[in-house]
């Protein structure tokens, strides 16, 4: 009998291996970047940057990145042209809104492509214009690559600028 | 020693179950997405993976349908010559596309793909690179329903202004 659970164990620890990438929703990381986007959402620029690594590349809608310091001068002057800036998802019209969508995935080496850990966020960025009243909506992917300290050394941002570009300078032509 | 061996299989078995929401990679699905890449850069549209009902988001929230979504694809061709698809950060591989596929769970299977798009505009005679994240939603009849894009526009625009302004 003794003989037979200890097969049973072991065979379970041989059977158990994961196999294949999984997405998770619910770990540190993902949990991690809703608190990030929180913050950015709340105004507070220096919390929001507290996981960015200072020597972090960030592309926007680019293959040329920006830095930490030119992103944390971005997300200022969004919070000194917008009022209420929110972020926004569902899964469908008239759902329930989380804010945003996150998940986390490791990747392992591909053919093209090295190893990395990754969290990924979709979600609707809101915000109006404090000197027109324009109200503004853009569809938003992210994804945020982490080092092994624990800080996002990449980010990825994807999104159409034309509206926002549009505003942008609308809002800043009327402060003039 | 039969019984240990019927156990053993027996806890393979039980120990087995996959757990957690898997991505997959080399799947029919991502294929098709990979394979729809391929038909696009050639301008061939037929017999697509697209459902007559799909709901189109192009960096929008209000969708657009089927017709009006292939007309707007239909117009980087208009627009843009040597159009190109490109994936890759290692040294010598590039893909077409990283494309995965995931089965959400009671939600469905969402294809998503990542890519960096490049065409010469006609009017501009600009090379633009552009990064591009869509997703897909399939339905059970096995084509896409919901298509969501990310990707800037605001070069696609420019063309397209520079095209009206030569026509007039």
């Amino acid at each position: 009998m003794k003989k037979i659970i200890l097969v049973f164990i072991a065979a379970l620890f041989v059977g158990c291996t994961s196999t294949g990438v999984q997405v998770t929703f619910d770990d540190e990381n993902s949990n991690t970047i809703r608190e990030h986007l929180q913050y950015y959402v709340d105004g507070d620029i220096d919390s929001m940057m507290a996981i960015i690594s200072d020597d972090a590349e960030i592309y926007i809608n680019s293959q040329e990145s920006v830095s930490a310091g030119d992103v944390r001068a971005i997300h200022e002057l969004e919070h000194s042209i917008f009022d209420a800036i929110s972020t926004s998802w569902s899964q469908e019209e008239g759902g329930d809104d989380i804010g945003a969508w996150v998940e986390s995935t490791n990747y392992p080496a591909g053919p093209a492509n090295k190893p990395a850990s990754v969290t990924q966020v979709w979600f609707t960025w809101n915000g109006t214009s404090i000197s027109t009243g324009d109200a503004l909506t853009i569809p938003v992917h992210v994804i945020y690559v982490w080092n092994d300290e624990g800080q996002v050394q990449t980010i990825y941002q994807f999104f159409d600028s034309v509206n926002a570009t549009a505003v942008i300078e609308a809002s800043m032509a009327a402060s003039e | 020693m039969k019984k240990i061996i019927l156990v053993f299989i027996a806890a393979l078995f039980v120990g087995c179950t996959s757990t957690g929401v898997q991505v997959t990679f080399e799947d029919k699905k991502s294929n098709a997405i990979k394979q729809a890449y391929v038909e696009y850069m050639n301008q061939n549209f037929e017999g697509d993976i697209w459902s007559q009902d799909l709901q189109f988001y192009g960096n929008v929230t209000d969708p657009i349908g089927y017709d009006e979504a292939k007309s707007l694809i239909g117009l980087h061709h208009e627009l843009y010559d040597d159009i190109s698809m490109s994936w890759g950060d290692g040294e010598e591989v590039n893909e077409i596309a990283f494309v995965q596929t995931i089965n959400y769970p009671e939600y469905g299977y969402v294809s998503q793909a990542w890519f960096i798009w490049k065409g010469t505009g006609k009017f501009s005679g600009e090379t633009v690179e552009i990064p591009c994240h869509i997703g897909y939603l399939w339905g059970e009849d096995g084509k896409v329903i919901n298509e969501w894009q990310h990707s800037d526009q605001s070069h696609l625009k420019a063309e397209l202004e520079l095209s009206i302004a030569a026509a007039e």
